[in-house]
């Protein structure tokens, strides 16, 4: 899922639309998921933020100001994936 | 000095009996045992694990770890690794029977090894998004702006 807290749900909506993603987007305009995941510049990085969950809800893959991962990330969840 | 090594040789014939005979001699207390399966979660990246029990050490084992000929009866049971710091649990050991414990070592965090911390939130699509409810998925949280 993408969260954002800087645009707004219009925008968000269009942008999923004009990109065709169908994966859920949240508008997070109080910060709540970006402080409780510890992204943003008072934790000494900036978004984009990627983070990877595995099936039991532990964190297995994290990069931050990173841009062009889609490789490495979908590696990584299909190494996940078939455990 | 003769009757307390005849008290000696009594208790130890006793505790003998009490091993092999199942009931124990009049007076004497009934003990039994169990064991305990001991499984810190996680065991992709927990392989081994140092517990305590009633504050007794006993070393490092390989995760699960079976602890046979526990007395049954209820028991402090402190589980950790070389990174976590672990959590105290009371665990039952009933006699003759395997008691299953699972300990969740790893702490809360948002970085990799920690226990990703849970949200309930609305999409955009008002569809509410539960970390908890996405158990058994691999979930990709992308955060990003837009100015």
């Amino acid at each position: 899922m993408a969260v954002n807290y800087s645009s707004s749900v219009t925008w968000l909506k269009n942008y999923r639309g004009e990109k065709g993603i169908s994966y859920s987007f949240v508008f997070d305009p109080q910060t709540d998921l970006f402080r409780l995941y510890q992204v943003g510049s008072s934790y000494g990085n900036y978004p984009p933020t990627y983070i990877i969950i595995d099936t039991a809800g532990v964190v297995r893959y994290r990069a931050d100001n990173q841009y062009n991962r889609f490789q490495e990330m979908k590696t990584k969840i299909e190494g996940l994936l078939r455990k | 000095m003769k009757t307390s090594f005849t008290y000696g040789l009594l208790l130890s014939v006793s505790l003998v009996l009490m091993q092999h005979c199942g009931s124990p001699p009049p007076g004497m207390p009934d003990v039994s045992y169990g064991s305990l399966r001991i499984m810190a979660m996680d065991t992709a990246s927990i392989r081994s694990i140092y517990f305590d029990l009633d504050d007794v050490k006993y070393g490092k084992h390989p995760n699960p770890f079976v602890l046979d000929q526990v007395v049954a009866g209820t028991h402090k049971l402190l589980v950790y690794d070389e990174r976590n710091s672990g959590s105290v649990t009371a665990v039952e050991v009933f006699r003759d029977r395997r008691t299953e414990i699972k300990v969740n070592l790893l702490a809360e965090g948002p970085y990799v090894g920690g226990v990703a911390p849970n949200f309930t939130v609305k999409s955009i699509d008002d569809q509410t998004l539960s970390l908890e409810a996405m158990k058994g998925k691999v979930v990709l949280l992308a955060f990003f702006e837009h100015t």
